[in-house]
């Protein structure tokens, strides 16, 4: 698909994660990594320096944790779009804190990259019909 | 795959988007009475002494029913009446969606179906566990969830071995362990040699070809991929837990944990060689 690349931030404490993340987003035609956070705090660095349309960012984080970084996030940018990664995804409660905080998507670990993938799609089709209005 | 909330899965699978799920959990919100409330509601607790218990729960991590006997406010029978009343009468996110229109009743019944279908996987009984444990519902959920998650994960088969106290752990090169605290607290240790850890990481994380390669060169990356797993599976048992009103908390996965007086499970695995280790914290 040809135009405007979904410019995406990932947050993640864990290396293996990020590569995985790295390589799926690499994958597609419609995104690219911008940067690279490792806990909360950086995340909310890089958000606001880098910009990104989306955030892809793990929930169980050292120190700032991604639930809290989600609340900041969107508390000083409130239409960044944000997808959590959860390996405690069966947990109802973080999963609805998630949505209610603004998440658009809670994605359960191990990634599913098809449903990355589907994700990053629609991400990018909503940039690209926001970008033509 | 891996313990789901419903309108996690819905998500997934295309059928409303995040928008419909945060309007769905405000009617929930809005319609669903926490135990405290229908305390009050029921007339056993007046509304100063629910403002009580839920003032004591700002300085204590415990929940309202707990807090409110300990109080002397209610009785345990009491407590185990109204969370079965607030079961029965709770708006669940499927029938929330439904009424809110974004979803067909009959289709809500076909995806519930399929969501149960999946999620059989990770029902678990009760197992037997040494003394130490022998209450710690985490820990027979996670002996439970492990030889299931490790088969889909990695494609590895295990069978776990008798549990012996934790004074002789094998010397395998990759050791690293996830606390988790709350309700229950646990340390869960997976141990193993390199053949082991490198198959479990590479799985969990879907590395081949160079990233394969680069991780069997890197025995942190190694630890790193087999501490996810680890979060996968303490937070499914975790998840687990919670629909028995048991709520815990994870850390990040460390390595080299302390692992005197744990109990040590010998693992016959199908890859390599490794062992488990759980601790009560």
């Amino acid at each position: 698909m040809a135009g405007k690349k979904l410019a995406v931030l990932l947050v993640d404490d864990s290396q293996t994660v990020l590569t995985q993340i790295e390589k799926a987003v690499a994958a597609s035609e419609d995104a690219e990594v911008v940067g690279i956070a490792s806990n909360g705090a950086e995340a909310i660095q890089k958000a606001s320096e880098l910009k990104p349309n989306l955030v892809i960012m793990d929930i169980v984080m050292p120190d700032i944790d991604g639930l809290a970084a989600l609340r900041i996030l969107l508390a000083k940018q409130p239409k960044m779009r944000v997808a959590m990664l959860s390996s405690v995804g069966g947990m109802v409660s973080k999963v609805e804190e998630a949505f209610r905080l603004g998440a658009v998507q809670v994605l359960a670990k191990p990634v599913n990259e098809e449903i990355l993938g589907a994700l990053l799609t629609q991400e990018c089709e909503r940039l690209r019909s926001q970008s033509s209005n | 795959m891996g313990v789901k909330f419903f309108g996690q899965y819905l998500i997934e699978q295309g059928v409303i988007d995040s928008d419909q799920i945060r309007a769905a959990l405000k009617l929930m919100g809005e319609e669903n009475r926490n135990l405290g409330e229908l305390a009050e509601a029921g007339g056993i607790l007046t509304a100063e002494e629910a403002a009580k218990v839920n003032a004591q729960q700002r300085y204590c991590d415990l929940p309202f029913g707990k807090l409110a006997v300990d109080m002397g406010l209610l009785s345990e029978e009491q407590i185990e009446y109204l969370i079965g009343f607030q079961e029965q009468t709770r708006l669940r996110v499927g029938h929330a969606l439904v009424r809110l229109g974004f979803l067909p009743n009959e289709r809500l019944h076909q995806l519930l179906v399929q969501y149960e279908n999946e999620q059989v996987l990770f029902r678990i009984g009760n197992l037997a566990l040494p003394d130490g444990l022998e209450n710690n519902l985490l820990a027979s959920t996670v002996l439970g969830l492990f030889p299931k998650l490790l088969l889909r994960v990695a494609r590895i088969g295990v069978q776990i071995g008798k549990e012996q106290t934790a004074d002789k752990i094998p010397d395998y090169p990759v050791r690293i362990a996830v606390a988790v605290t709350g309700d229950m607290r646990l340390l869960i240790a997976l141990l193993g040699d390199e053949e082991f850890s490198l198959q479990l990481a590479c799985a969990t994380a879907n590395f081949d070809g160079p990233r394969l390669e680069a991780a069997r060169q890197n025995p942190v990356l190694l630890a790193d991929g087999v501490g996810e797993f680890l979060n996968v599976l303490a937070g499914n048992a975790m998840g687990i837990l919670e629909r028995k009103k048991i709520t815990t908390e994870l850390a990040s996965p460390h390595c080299n944990p302390e692992l005197d007086s744990g109990y040590l499970f010998d693992l016959a695995v199908s890859v390599g060689k490794a062992a488990l280790v759980l601790k009560s914290l």
